[in-house]
């Protein structure tokens, strides 16, 4: 079985891109690279980067003159991605008015499904998408031979409830967890590639034989157990089926996964659930992401700082954020959803932009990186689309004027260098875009009464 | 605080809070009858009680077709199930739960009846049956001997029995040959001892083994071995025993008798502690806790160990009421003996004990059991400040089982400017002015003023800011509506109620099959509650109770999700 596709680029080039800046130690290279590579058309990826709790419109809003971008305050540091900048505004999470929650929850649960949220559980009021989002939908269709069909990597989601933690569904009702341990997550991606020590080759034939085995057991377990179930649950064991089914993919044989693409190592092991580490951890889900692209070993990922209504506190920024007597006991007076809530306040607001700069720098290094890895006759960049998303308007819970930041022209398929204004539209018609781009179709996403078609002018 | 806009709600309508005030969510008096109250009913002897027999002073409740009870929907083990069950079965500790796949609550416990096994849960369950498989010592765990019945014999023995323990229930002739060709296949290339390790690591991630199948005859009667499971993890978190799985073979747990019996001698066992402690936790929010940070300037010593400890405390404390002399509602309210380490005793600012977590009591007028533990008051707080509304919230839902509707939609909520002369209640006084705030924070506000006593990690202070604590509040909606004054007073009222023990009960039922019960069973809750009650409160009786009821020997088929799609 063959789950790599092409990739131009060789060992030496991404260890000289990658190798002096990376904060982390430097890939070591684990295989050999592949010599008749950049054959085929490289494929389109997709990344969804996900920030909480609204944003602060004006001062994220760009303006045009002399047909160009001009980046806002928020913006600024995506100056140098202009060309590949397309900002959407005015957008709301309208289809959570058909549904049973609004707020974060519903914010959360609609964004990237264009569905209503449904509430699971009257006594907690916990809630659910009623479909499945965008990331996979694509994902099934552009990165089902792919080893990975897609990766959720989370930046400190508090997991307790999927209601608030799940940007990712994979049907209706059927949340994906991010998995916070982003070290747990380069192991799995990267810790089964062959190592070049061939002595340990006969090893891992047996371990994959073992792996084989196992899983036909398994395979046939699950589905006589489905067959003894309600429909309700054999919903359940058939996502359970389909996974198992991608950890069969895995298994094929390590000698065809040669490739040129280098193993992320992460250095040095943080702690992955302390708050001041949420930048490095950032920036490693990113090389992850990238590499994991670039090897091909997925087509589709998210990127998820916390979830809805995130608490976490940009100590990273200054000593002001460390605490902040001057706001009010809605929330954490220094965290970000403290200070959404009190956006009233203009020393709360001027922070608040501080934090969505802050991200907007992240959209720019995460560009930054796929642009450093060459593709065809351009990078990575060229065939990937970046949308930076929020599950909130503003911070009081408004669903409306919803930030949508997408970076990428997808080989001339968005029109970039501009903003544009959707008044209150439905949300479902830019995922219809985003749909279309990447597996055509008529661009209705999500609930029929608001998908109705992709928004016009975008390409 | 002001409200910038509101916009009439649209799509479904919602119940508004003031309708929530005006009609309490749980009244069951229509289906119960006279509720013990007062009087002078004795100590019942529980365990010779039918639960068929109605309680005292109440009648029966109706035979429920298997439509009108709760379909328990199919749960995949949760980390701790997962954990314990390894243990039992290859004396391996798993030791890292984490590396599991996360738990999910979404039906207020943590269950995993919604979530669904994703890629990368897939391959935890692979590596994590990998790790355990090397880690068990497979000589040990062989119940033959290789010499005397030869390896292929002795593996045929091991799939039998090994097989009947991890899948709890006979296994079935597909499985044993299955996993018989998988190991011969895996003998042709490697060791015996390898082969049996292929056995087990393939069965541990095996849907026989992740999930909780319960097989029930049409009247929604479960079967033995179902009967056997689901018994055993709820009250031990962990597999049937070797006792249970030879009842469940003979056939025997069906009878009430037999299946007393079993109840009695799970629960005194201390294997119940663990899921009895679990359950309190999960109860009073302590997983919520765990991912909870403070504002590092204000709480500096809210560190990970303190974390630790005030979670080891509400498992200490759990399981000391459990055991204790008087197992009851009361002493889980009320009492003011705690286990503390250096660190708690600091917080509590009384002397550390000889050795961490000895028992230590506690000044009475400050601290009375589960709702003044750091842990609940840290878990409903926010980073920097107590939060009246969160506490509030609490008492509503997990106390009295009363819903409080969301935020009116599209409603802009501005929060007012801090003040450390202004005492929080007045600063909160637009949730009482605001009619479109009033209806909700009525229901949450005055409640958790009884708390403002304690600071954001559960301390003790007597200054709100730079004003003295005002703790003053009401409790309405209720059975026995009163004014208070601090939480030892709220608490006392809360116990004159029939709300708390009916929804005690309830909450205990929503942890044992890990969905909300339905309306026709809310008659069955109601029976159970007033025989613990009329047992003093008696926890133990409660659970028993459940436990030998319909509500958990029974499947039904009623959908959890029954609300028409949106």
């Amino acid at each position: 079985m063959k789950f790599l596709r092409s990739s131009s680029m060789t060992r030496r080039r991404l260890v000289a891109q990658f190798g002096a800046g990376a904060a982390l130690a430097p890939f070591v290279p684990l295989l050999e690279p592949r010599s008749h590579a950049a054959a085929a058309a490289p494929p389109k990826r997709l990344i969804f980067l996900y920030s909480s709790n609204g944003m602060t419109r004006e001062k994220w809003l760009p303006t045009m003159q002399g047909g160009q971008l001009v980046m806002s305050e928020i913006l600024k540091p995506l100056e140098r991605h202009k060309a590949d900048v397309l900002v959407i505004d005015g957008l709301g999470y309208n289809v959570t008015k058909k549904g049973e929650k609004d707020g974060h929850y519903g914010g959360m649960n609609a964004a990237l499904t264009g569905s209503p949220p449904k509430i699971i559980d009257p006594a907690e009021e916990n809630s659910l998408a009623t479909g499945p989002s965008l990331d996979q939908v694509v994902a099934n269709a552009i990165g089902a031979q792919s080893r990975f069909r897609s990766l959720e990597l989370g930046i400190q989601v508090d997991t307790y409830a999927a209601t608030v933690a799940a940007l990712s569904y994979r049907a209706a009702l059927q949340p994906i967890i991010p998995e916070n341990d982003i070290y747990k997550t380069v192991t799995r991606v990267f810790g089964n590639f062959a190592p070049a020590d061939t002595s340990q080759n006969k090893l891992i034939e047996q371990q994959r034989l073992d792996r084989k085995s196992a899983i036909d057991f398994v395979l046939s377990d699950l589905k006589s157990l489905r067959g003894r179930l309600g429909a309700h649950d054999q919903t359940r064991l058939d996502a359970h089926l389909d996974s198992v089914r991608q950890l069969e993919m895995a298994l094929a044989p390590a000698a065809s996964a040669t490739q040129a693409c280098v193993p992320v190592q992460p250095g040095t092991k943080l702690d992955y659930r302390k708050n001041d580490n949420i930048p490095a951890l950032g920036q490693l889900s990113m090389d992850l992401l990238v590499m994991a692209m670039a090897c091909d070993l997925t087509r589709v990922g998210t990127i998820q700082y916390g979830r809805a209504g995130a608490q976490h506190r940009f100590t990273w920024l200054g000593s002001d954020f460390l605490t902040d007597p001057d706001n009010g006991p809605n929330d954490s007076t220094s965290g970000i959803h403290g200070l959404a809530h009190n956006e009233g306040n203009p020393s709360s607001r001027a922070k608040l932009a501080r934090c969505h700069t802050w991200y907007a720098e992240q959209v720019a290094l995460l560009v930054d990186k796929l642009k450093a890895i060459p593709e065809g006759a351009g990078t990575m960049a060229d065939n990937t689309l970046v949308v930076w998303m929020n599950e909130m308007g503003t911070g009081n819970h408004s669903l409306q004027n919803t930030p949508w930041t997408l970076v990428g022209r997808l080989g001339g398929q968005f029109k970039t260098n501009r903003v544009l204004a959707f008044a209150g539209q439905a949300h479902n018609r830019l995922l219809g875009n985003v749909a279309q781009a990447f597996i055509g179709g008529d661009g209705k996403f999500g609930d029929p009464e608001f998908g109705n078609g992709p928004l016009p002018g975008l390409s | 605080m002001g409200v910038m806009s509101s916009s009439a709600p649209q799509g479904r309508p919602r119940a508004r809070c003031l309708y929530a005030l005006v009609v309490p969510v749980l009244v069951m008096q229509a289906c119960t009858g006279a509720i013990p109250g007062d009087s002078d009913a004795k100590v019942t002897d529980l365990s010779d009680d039918s639960p068929d027999s109605p309680p005292p002073g109440s009648k029966a409740c109706a035979s429920l077709p298997v439509t009108e009870r709760r379909a328990v929907p199919l749960r995949r083990l949760t980390r701790i199930e997962y954990a314990n069950t390894v243990r039992d079965l290859l004396g391996v500790t798993v030791k890292d739960m984490t590396a599991l796949p996360a738990d999910d609550a979404l039906g207020g416990y943590f269950a995993n009846a919604t979530l669904t096994v994703s890629a990368a849960d897939a391959e935890s369950y692979q590596q994590s049956a990998e790790t355990a498989a090397a880690a068990m010592a497979v000589t040990k765990s062989l119940p033959c001997d290789v010499v005397t019945q030869g390896e292929r014999g002795c593996a045929q023995t091991f799939i039998t029995n090994f097989g009947m323990r991890a899948f709890r229930r006979k296994i079935s002739d597909d499985r044993k040959a299955a996993l018989l060709a998988l190991y011969d296949n895996k003998r042709a290339r490697g060791d015996f001892e390898g082969a049996i390790r292929l056995v087990v690591a393939t069965i541990l991630q095996s849907a026989g083994f992740l999930y909780r199948e319960d097989e029930t005859t049409n009247d929604g009667r479960l079967s033995d071995y179902s009967l056997a499971t689901r018994l055993s993890y709820l009250l031990w978190a962990s597999p049937p025993d070797a006792e249970l799985l030879e009842l469940a073979a003979k056939g025997q747990l069906n009878d009430l008798t037999v299946m007393k019996g079993q109840v009695k001698r799970l629960m005194s066992s201390t294997r119940a502690d663990a899921a009895w402690s679990s359950f309190i936790g999960q109860w009073l929010g302590m997983p919520k806790l765990e991912q909870m940070s403070k504002d590092a300037s204000l709480y500096p010593q809210f560190t990970a160990a303190l974390k630790t400890s005030m979670q080891a405390e509400v498992d200490r404390f759990a399981v000391s009421v459990f055991r204790g002399q008087e197992p009851t509602l009361q002493k889980l309210l009320q009492s003011n003996v705690s286990f503390v380490d250096s660190s708690l005793a600091k917080l509590y600012d009384v002397p550390a004990p000889a050795k961490d977590f000895d028992p230590v009591t506690l000044p009475a007028e400050r601290r009375f059991g589960a709702l003044t533990l750091p842990g609940w008051l840290a878990a409903t707080s926010l980073p920097d400040q107590p939060s009246p509304i969160h506490r509030g919230l609490f008492i509503r839902r997990r106390l009295l089982c009363q819903e409080v509707p969301d935020p009116p939609r599209d409603l802009m909520v501005v929060a007012p400017k801090f003040d450390p002369n202004v005492p929080t209640k007045q600063r909160l006084e637009a949730h009482r002015s605001d009619p479109s705030c009033s209806g909700c924070h009525a229901l949450m506000d005055p409640l958790g003023f009884g708390f403002a006593h304690y600071d954001a990690i559960g301390r003790y202070r007597t200054m709100d800011g730079n004003t003295p604590v005002d703790s003053k509040g009401a409790l309405t909606g209720t059975t026995a509506d009163g004014d208070f004054d601090g939480a030892r007073e709220l608490v006392s009222q809360l116990l004159k109620t029939d709300e708390v023990a009916s929804c005690f009960t309830t909450q205990w039922l929503r942890f044992a099959r890990g969905v909300a019960e339905t309306e026709a069973e809310i008659c069955e809750i109601e029976q159970v509650t007033a025989r613990w009650k009329a047992d003093n409160f008696n926890i133990l009786t409660m659970v028993a109770q459940i436990v030998q009821s319909p509500l958990l020997m029974r499947q039904g088929s009623q959908l959890p999700f029954e609300e028409s799609s949106p």
